[in-house]
């Protein structure tokens, strides 16, 4: 594989408009996955023009990685977003790079999805427009989220002049690392012309440029808590463990635990109570008949 | 596992060439990479480098790993052989992740596969141990002591609050995040090689096909809250979803100036016709719903206006009625007191039939009075005599005997007979009279 790559001469990045930058993203998730989890994962893949589509995976005995980078390295992909749901509960998802520069690779627990079919969300853009990804200032200051940043661009931005992508940017994405976890958001970017020439030149004094923008949400939403990152593709040296992440079976485990100690700490205060009562012995008062 | 002992044999040499380097140049060149790498692996010719080695080369030329160098001085703690941490950090994890060490391991193994890798992975681990080993220990046993100081009191904290029994459990967790911590910090170089890395492939990449922006006013969270009002809470949904679009907001009109740059259309003509990613039917009902929430809500606001216009209606029409009556007291009370006051002044034996008459003084004569006590005065005629549901079967004016003195009277020897005698004794007690 690498040494065909090294035969070739260097040549430099030209963009030109054209599909140069060839990102085909392997989206998928292993079986089991819960009905939200797959609605959310074809949003995703609406919004993903350069996604390859592959069929529920059922890993066997091969191992979950191994099989995840034979596929993506048959349907030619150099990234993939690949979920996991545990106990038709918890969501996981990897997102990485795979094939010749394989890693890194990053695992998040996924939480508060909203998908793009929920009514609320009233935005809607073009099939395959490219997204701008915006990112929080913290992307750009955490050690940790700066491949993350990387990742998240190889795996939701759309390549340049992608046949299936459209050439005007009618969409945003926010990522926001807020209380330790990465908030995703999709915006439709909405321009409001200026209906004549004075309305353009009030809006050109107030904010630099003629037509008001303003974003819509589009969906899907949702939370990235990141658990790890790793060097290769799902596996090889731990370059991050998020020390702060509680797994969701702990906190069941607790909450399991907690109600048990409940019932056991009514048991014992009875219990207590009781002795108490028993053993309390009421001095005898030498004045009490005084008055009698 | 060939290769981790290379690498470790390779930093263990380099060690202490390095830091004299390191200080005097302040730079990282190929040429001294070379220098500071083993003579082991053949060099290999420039042209045959795979992509990755190009990028990095490239990298490295450009200088994006001499910060790296003078981070690495400054930074705490460093590894030798970052892969001897590697074991490390996953047999402290936790047993869900039992799944990944296996991946850990097959990854590995392929990696061992792969020569030019091999070759560059030589190249990037002199930079690794580019440190004094001495400084090292110092500032880990620093950064350990802060770390305890800091747990005991959590701990403390916690305490207070806790039951005893899970006091050990806490334990057990600060230790496995307090371990965390320490690999994290471990881990950090490898952590930025692999950033740079990337960033370094990405650089390549002009702006127009990446898209990202990374807006520069920070989040309204935590510590970048206004100074004077309190950071914004993370679980009020509005306001963070304010913050979050604000922030898109920004990023949008950042990306609007640099794709004017990068001469990529941005807004899209009007008659520029394309597939939505959410079909008109889906839009419909959107529409549909949005219609029907307005709906819900003006009714509910016109059943409030409505109850509240009752309410107020009800008010008003009671405060009249009180207005009312007070008006004709305060009448009457003044007639009254201009009448006192004219009687004060005439006084009482000057009084007049037409004062009488006018101010209904006296009232009627007594033989007025009498009169009507004895026929009754105004009201229905006649309607007195007929019954209704409560007295009809009430006979408790009903008397058999006659409800009159001379009727038959109860005594104590004629019971239930009259007083008057039957006719042959009356008849006889007048013969004997006369």
């Amino acid at each position: 594989m690498a040494s065909s790559d090294e035969e070739k001469p260097v040549e430099e990045f030209v963009s030109d408009g054209r599909y140069r930058n060839k990102q085909r993203c392997l989206v998928l998730c292993l079986r089991g996955a819960t009905a939200r989890y797959r609605h959310l994962l074809e949003d995703i893949r609406t919004l993903m023009p350069h996604h390859k589509k592959e069929s529920k995976l059922d890993a066997g005995k091969t191992g979950v990685a191994r099989a995840v980078n034979d596929i993506a390295q048959i349907r030619s992909c150099n990234s993939v977003l690949f979920l996991e749901c545990r106990k038709h509960q918890d969501a996981y998802m990897w997102i990485g790079r795979v094939g010749e520069n394989a890693g890194p690779s990053a695992r998040f627990h996924l939480t508060n999805v909203h998908t793009m079919d929920e009514l609320r969300l009233t935005g809607n853009c073009m099939k395959g427009s490219r997204p701008l990804l915006t990112f929080d200032e913290s992307f750009g200051r955490l050690n940790h989220l700066k491949p993350l940043k990387e990742l998240f661009v190889d795996v939701f931005g759309t390549p340049r002049g992608h046949p299936a992508s459209k050439p005007f940017i009618d969409r945003v994405m926010a990522f926001c690392y807020v209380d330790n976890k990465i908030w995703v958001r999709n915006y439709q970017i909405l321009e409001k012309q200026p209906e004549n020439a004075m309305e353009a030149h009030l809006a050109k004094k107030e904010s630099g440029q003629e037509e008001s923008t303003s974003l819509v949400e589009i969906g899907p939403r949702f939370v990235l808590d990141p658990i790890r990152i790793f060097r290769g593709s799902f596996g090889g040296q731990t370059l991050y463990q998020n020390p702060n992440f509680v797994s969701p079976n702990d906190v069941r485990a607790m909450e399991y635990k907690r109600k048990n100690n409940s019932y056991m700490h009514r048991k014992d205060s009875q219990k207590r109570r009781k002795t108490r009562d028993e053993e309390l012995v009421i001095p005898e008062d030498p004045l009490a008949n005084v008055f009698r | 596992m060939a290769k981790k002992n290379k690498k470790s044999k390779q930093s263990s040499t380099n060690k202490k060439k390095q830091p004299k380097e390191a200080v005097v140049e302040e730079k990282v060149t190929l040429e001294a990479i070379a220098a500071m790498s083993d003579s082991d692996d053949e060099d290999v010719p420039e042209s045959q480098w795979n992509a990755k080695a190009k990028g990095l080369a490239s990298a490295i030329k450009s200088g994006k790993f001499d910060d790296l160098l003078k981070q690495m001085k400054e930074s705490a703690n460093d590894d030798d052989d970052g892969d001897e941490m590697e074991e490390a950090t996953l047999d402290s994890s936790s047993a869900e992740d039992e799944e990944v060490e296996e991946e850990v391991e097959e990854v590995e193994e392929e990696e061992e596969v792969e020569e030019p890798k091999a070759s560059k992975s030589a190249k990037k681990s002199p930079q690794k141990a580019s440190d004094d080993n001495e400084e090292e220990v110092e500032d880990k046993d620093e950064e350990e002591v802060d770390d305890d100081e800091k747990e005991e009191g959590d701990q403390r904290e916690e305490e207070d609050s806790d039951e005893e029994s899970s006091e050990e459990e806490d334990k057990v967790g600060n230790a496995k995040i307090k371990q965390l911590r320490a690999n994290n910090v471990k881990n950090s170089k490898a952590l930025s090689v692999v950033t740079a890395e990337l960033v370094a492939a990405h650089a390549k990449l002009p702006w127009a096909e990446r898209l990202d922006i990374i807006p520069e006013t920070p989040l309204p969270f935590g510590e970048h809250g206004d100074a004077d009002a309190n950071p914004l809470d993370v679980h009020d949904d509005l306001k963070r979803e304010v913050a979050f679009y604000k922030m898109a907001l920004e990023g949008v009109n950042e990306a609007r100036k640099q794709c004017k740059k990068a001469n990529v259309p941005f807004s899209r003509p009007e008659d520029f016709f394309a597939e939505m990613v959410k079909t008109d039917d889906h839009m419909a009902k959107v529409k549909d719903r949005l219609i029907f929430e307005n709906k819900k809500m003006e009714a509910v606001a016109q059943r409030k206006t409505n109850r509240e216009q009752k309410l107020r209606a009800k008010e008003s029409h009671a405060n009249k009625l009180a207005e009312k009556s007070r008006r004709k007291k305060e009448h009457f009370q003044q007639v009254e007191e201009w009448a006192t006051s004219v009687a004060k002044n005439r006084g009482s034996a000057l009084q007049d039939d037409a004062d009488d008459m006018y101010l209904n003084r006296g009232g009627p004569s007594k033989k007025r009075q009498n009169a009507d006590r004895k026929f009754g005065h105004g009201g229905k005629r006649g309607r007195f005599k007929q019954n209704d549901p409560a007295s009809k079967n009430d006979f408790s004016g009903y008397n058999p005997r006659g409800n009159f003195p001379g009727g038959m009277k109860r005594t104590a020897n004629n019971k239930g007979g009259a007083d008057r005698q039957g006719k042959r004794a009356r008849d006889a007690s007048r013969s004997r009279r006369t």
